[in-house]
């Protein structure tokens, strides 16, 4: 009897595994945005469609995880054949040449015209291109309540244009308590919390008041570029917005918490905010204005690129994948299901009637400039460590009206900076 | 046979002898693999400018170790290491001591109590990080809500560089408070009667029976408590990464302890040589306080 069991068992185990179908080609799709997952999903189904052999996995995790986990995935072959990733990752794999230059297919489609030459020339690193951008991963806008501003008395179809008139409007904006403590700030600054999301914030001002964290030399070398005037400013615009204005307040909330719990009348941040708003607070009465400008009027412009793995380059599906998730077709999608902007150029006209805060993102006006992460291996580290510095700096009340203190503290950040790109052995005079 | 000094037994003893040795041979296969590996890896490591990207590996001999020594966040990060495990470690078995005393003699809830006590330490590490980060926020945590009962001014715990340090103290205190207390319970409940009824008879009550009595005999729990407690606190890292996240986070600077900086090193900035020469460190110092526990023990021995 056990004997036969054993025998119907091993014939049905059999019949199965030979009724299975023939496993589909797999394209594995990595990013550390959980946000994207549903994107991905999407585009690895629509896909599928036309390729009916090919299956799209996708696996997400959060960013730092999923940076460990790819750097130690790529260089042994074992990593996936499509990934997002920061330019700070994807440099120093490009640098240890795990990453493979387009073919020639992908490069002809970076250069048709679908993308700016400002997104060309990012992933372009010493002539070669590598990847094709996704998304705008930073470009940022000044978000702001217009209620709040009818209630202020100003004109919420004005809103300010320079970082002057912007601290006037915090001013303005900003409640306070009987014993004068902030209820709600007039302008949500990022004060606190690790890593170098603190410093990109910071670095709104400080580009914009002429300075950059670090500058070409020339000679493919760099230094800091903040232990002058601008660099001074832009510290000085945070110490006196806390301390001197009061516009703002460590206790208090901060960020997107903060401007849709109505916490706070103006923040600058990128595009994502307007999901959050939709979701959490869909009724807030709110405008989306192009950043300040001071002696500059730029913006962030970050573009966020998708790469193949160097196996993942010697497949067509996967250089067709590539091309379909950069495609007009899927351009939409991305914001719908990601709340994130393409890249590339597509028709937005819908999507602004729709949501009109969307304006500046999708089509910014012509007098705005853009900024993006210097691409060095380096960079990374100098935001994150300088983040730290900026933090205690901020907290202090003794730089009020101390531009000694302000100077020395700015020195001590040019220095740490200097002495970081002389390990990478990128510093030059 | 006789480098296992299996001499003396006779061969049937010997083959079951060996056949426990062959047993525990994955085993000790595996810790070799997963644990003794690893840290003559990590030493190994620590002598190179060893990247996690990139083929180029030059040998750097003692420079890691030099760079170390003028490292400010290196050196700031030992010190708040030592000031987080030295004020918690102190302050718990402080606080720990008493209720223990007070818990194991048989009072009507101790059960009850031992529980409440114990509870944190068995919590997660990540979510109870979370709760606390809520605990201490300034506006709608609950520990400012008490304190302004009391008529106190709401304390920003988590934003102002000189108390972040304090506020994660605090977090390991309510963690381990319970598992010191059990620990001590069983040191307490260990001692025979016979000592207290002599000193009774001796005219010796309270205070004196305790610092004469208890105290001698609970040394080796108390130094056992201490040295663990200490090791534990200098591996402190899951607290500080959730509580450094987010925008309404602690001063990453105020609450930088070593394998927080020794995680950054190595997963973040890709320096695997560095952050192996920061481990190495570390092991020196966790290995030298294991080393004071030994010898305290042997001397009470």
């Amino acid at each position: 009897m056990k004997k036969t069991v054993s025998i119907f068992t091993l014939a049905l185990c059999l019949l199965v595994l030979m009724s299975y179908p023939v496993l589909a080609k797999t394209i594995n799709v990595w990013t550390g945005f959980p946000e994207l997952e549903p994107f991905y999903k999407w585009a690895g189904a629509e896909f599928s469609k036309t390729h009916p052999d090919i299956e799209v996995k996708v696996l997400s995790t959060s960013l730092r995880e999923f940076e460990q986990k790819l750097v130690t995935s790529i260089p042994t072959g074992t990593g996936p054949e499509v990934f997002d990733v920061g330019p700070y990752i994807a440099i120093k794999l490009i640098d240890a040449g795990l990453l493979p230059v387009n073919p020639p297919e992908l490069d002809s489609y970076l250069k048709s015209g679908a993308w700016s030459q400002f997104a060309v020339d990012y992933v372009t690193i010493k002539g070669k291109t590598y990847g094709l951008p996704l998304m705008n991963g930073s470009r940022a806008a000044l978000f702001y309540n217009k209620d709040m501003f009818k209630e202020a008395g100003l004109d919420p179809n004005k809103p300010p244009t320079t970082y002057k008139e912007l601290m006037e409007a915090a001013q303005k904006l900003t409640t306070y308590d009987k014993s004068g403590n902030v209820i709600r700030s007039g302008l949500s600054l990022r004060i606190s919390g690790g890593g170098s999301g603190l410093t990109e914030k910071f670095r709104f001002v400080l580009h914009n008041a002429g300075a950059d964290l670090i500058v070409p030399t020339g000679d493919g070398k760099w230094k800091n570029g903040i232990d002058n005037e601008a660099g001074r400013d832009a510290l000085r615009y945070y110490i006196d917005a806390l301390h001197k204005y009061k516009v703002d307040d460590p206790q208090v909330k901060h960020d997107s918490d903060a401007f849709v719990t109505d916490t706070t009348a103006m923040f600058l941040r990128e595009s994502w905010v307007i999901g959050e708003v939709k979701s959490k607070n869909p009724n807030l009465n709110y405008g989306v204005a192009p950043m300040p400008g001071w002696r500059r009027h730029d913006t962030l412009s970050q573009p966020w690129a998708i790469y193949m793995s160097s196996e993942g380059a010697k497949s067509k599906e996967v250089v067709e994948f590539m091309k379909f998730l950069t495609s007009t077709q899927a351009a939409p999608q991305l914001i719908e299901l990601s709340g994130w902007i393409p890249e590339r150029n597509f028709d937005s006209a819908s999507l602004v009637k729709e949501t009109p805060q969307y304006e500046f993102f999708v089509n910014p006006p012509k007098e705005i400039g853009f900024y993006a992460d210097p691409v060095i291996p380096a960079f990374d580290e100098i935001q994150t460590k300088i983040a730290d510095e900026l933090m205690e700096a901020f907290l202090n009340k003794k730089l009020v009206d101390n531009p000694k203190g302000i100077e020395k503290t700015v020195r001590k950040m040019a220095n740490m900076i200097d002495s970081i790109l002389k390990r990478y052995k990128a510093y030059g005079k | 046979m006789q480098y296992l000094g299996l001499q003396k037994y006779s061969s049937g003893e010997r083959s079951r002898i060996l056949f426990c040795y062959l047993m525990l041979l994955p085993i000790l296969a595996l810790f070799f693999l997963f644990r003794v590996f690893p840290i003559i890896k990590t030493f190994w490591m620590s002598f190179f400018d060893w990247k996690l990207v990139g083929n180029e590996r030059p040998f750097l001999g003692l420079g890691n170790y030099l760079m170390l020594l003028v490292d400010d966040q290196f050196l700031l990060s030992m010190k708040n290491t030592f000031l987080y495990a030295g004020a918690s470690v102190v302050i718990c078995l402080l606080l720990s001591l008493p209720i223990a005393v007070v818990l194991a003699k048989k009072t009507k809830f101790s059960g009850f109590y031992q529980a409440i006590y114990f509870l944190p330490y068995i919590t997660p590490l990540v979510p109870m990080a979370v709760a606390w980060k809520w605990i201490y926020d300034p506006r709608y945590g609950i520990l400012n809500y008490i304190l302004s009962i009391f008529g106190i001014k709401p304390v920003g715990w988590l934003i102002y560089p000189s108390i972040a340090l304090w506020a994660l103290i605090i977090m390991n205190i309510w963690k381990n408070l319970g598992y010191n207390i059990v620990l001590l319970m069983v040191g307490l409940k260990n001692i025979s009667p016979v000592y207290y009824e002599a000193a009774s008879i001796d005219g010796a009550y309270g205070w004196s029976c305790f610092r004469y009595i208890t105290l001698p005999l609970l040394k080796p729990i108390l130094l056992y408590v201490l040295v663990t407690s200490t090791i534990n606190a200098f591996n402190v890292f899951t607290q500080v990464y959730v509580m450094t996240l987010g925008s309404q986070a602690a001063p990453g600077r105020a609450v930088r302890v070593l394998l927080y900086d020794i995680y950054e090193n190595g997963f973040r900035y890709f320096r695997l040589g560095y952050a192996s020469a920061e481990a190495v460190v570390l092991t020196i110092i966790v290995i030298a306080l294991t080393l004071i526990q030994f010898r305290f023990i042997k001397s009470e021995e």
